[in-house]
């Protein structure tokens, strides 16, 4: 019987709830080296906001494993953020981001994110500017929050 | 022990009946996801492939899509590119081919939505590429729109599904 209930809430967790992600690619280095299992919480924003410094998974959850990006929420809707010489500025201020260690001078004119918009970037900044997938994403595509 | 024998040899022939028909009659399904994997295969090259190679190979890449098939598509770095009809599409994959060394495509997560009533279909998949040219594999969310022609399915449009934008 415990071993039913077991499976039972495994099962409930798995599909529902807490999904596992393969990390591929540097692009969160060195937070997630490449190859790292992490898991997702599918339901953490359905109760509240994504914050600051949240690392996501962003995409859509389909009848198939789907690839998804994860990366970091750094400015939030309605912010204004701009990239100088490889430095984050949000509503005028430097954002600190001790999560950084590498910095490539990458260079973003000002943005203004709209209501639902949030920006998110992976913590590998010491990569080429394009070579690396970052950018706006609507709220309805951020899947879950990477949980540990 | 008989009719045990019997149920069970009956059992096995209508399980070989119907791998069988399933073989030699696929379902639509089936052939979209053979003709999304040899259009992945169309699209890999090799580095150094010869001049004549690589123009029949364009060329082979473009007759996968309908006369009047288009792509619109913006991957993540690149600019849109929109290209309509066969002689288009022939041109930019030479011009891909004379870009890159090399370059091997992959579809996963397919999904395929039919409307057998007009003979269309939509697929979903996630296309992973890995080229001379990037570190590390770029990944690509698609949407293909099919129409089936004489009993081949042929692409219609072609885009990327965007989730972030620069």
């Amino acid at each position: 019987m415990r071993v039913l209930a077991l499976v039972l809430v495994s099962f409930i967790l798995i599909k529902w709830v807490i999904f596992p992600v393969r990390v591929t690619g540097i692009s969160m280095e060195p937070t997630y080296p490449d190859g790292r299992i992490k898991l997702v919480n599918r339901l953490i924003y359905r109760y509240s906001a994504p914050q600051r410094g949240d690392i996501v998974s962003i995409g859509e959850y389909g009848q198939t494993r789907r690839e998804m990006y994860m990366k970091r929420i750094v400015a939030l809707p309605g912010e204004t953020y701009f990239i100088r010489d490889g430095f984050l500025h949000v509503n005028g201020q430097r954002l600190e981001e001790p999560y950084v260690v590498n910095r490539a001078r990458w260079q973003v004119p000002p943005t203004t994110l709209g209501e639902d918009e949030y920006l998110v970037i992976g913590d590998n900044r010491g990569m080429h500017q394009m070579h690396h997938t970052f950018g706006r994403v609507e709220r309805q595509y951020i899947v879950g929050k990477v949980i540990f | 022990l008989k009719t045990g024998l019997r149920l069970a040899l009956l059992l096995a022939l209508l399980a070989g009946g119907f791998w069988l028909w399933r073989v030699l009659f696929p379902g639509d399904e089936v052939l979209i996801r053979q003709r999304l994997q040899e259009l992945a295969a169309a699209a890999s090259f090799e580095p150094n492939e010869a001049p004549l190679v690589k123009v029949t190979n364009a060329a082979r890449l473009a007759n996968f899509f309908t006369p009047d098939g288009t792509v619109d598509v913006q991957p993540w770095g690149y600019q849109r590119a929109v290209l309509a009809g066969r002689d288009e599409l022939r041109q930019a994959a030479v011009g891909v081919r004379n870009a890159l060394a090399s370059l091997t495509v992959e579809a996963r997560n397919v999904e395929v939505t039919l409307t057998p009533e007009t003979g269309q279909a939509s697929v979903r998949f996630t296309l992973v590429g890995r080229s001379s040219r990037d570190p590390e594999p770029q990944s690509q969310e698609m949407r293909l729109d099919l129409r089936k022609l004489d009993g081949e399915w042929f692409i219609q449009r072609a885009s990327t599904v965007e989730y972030l934008r620069p």
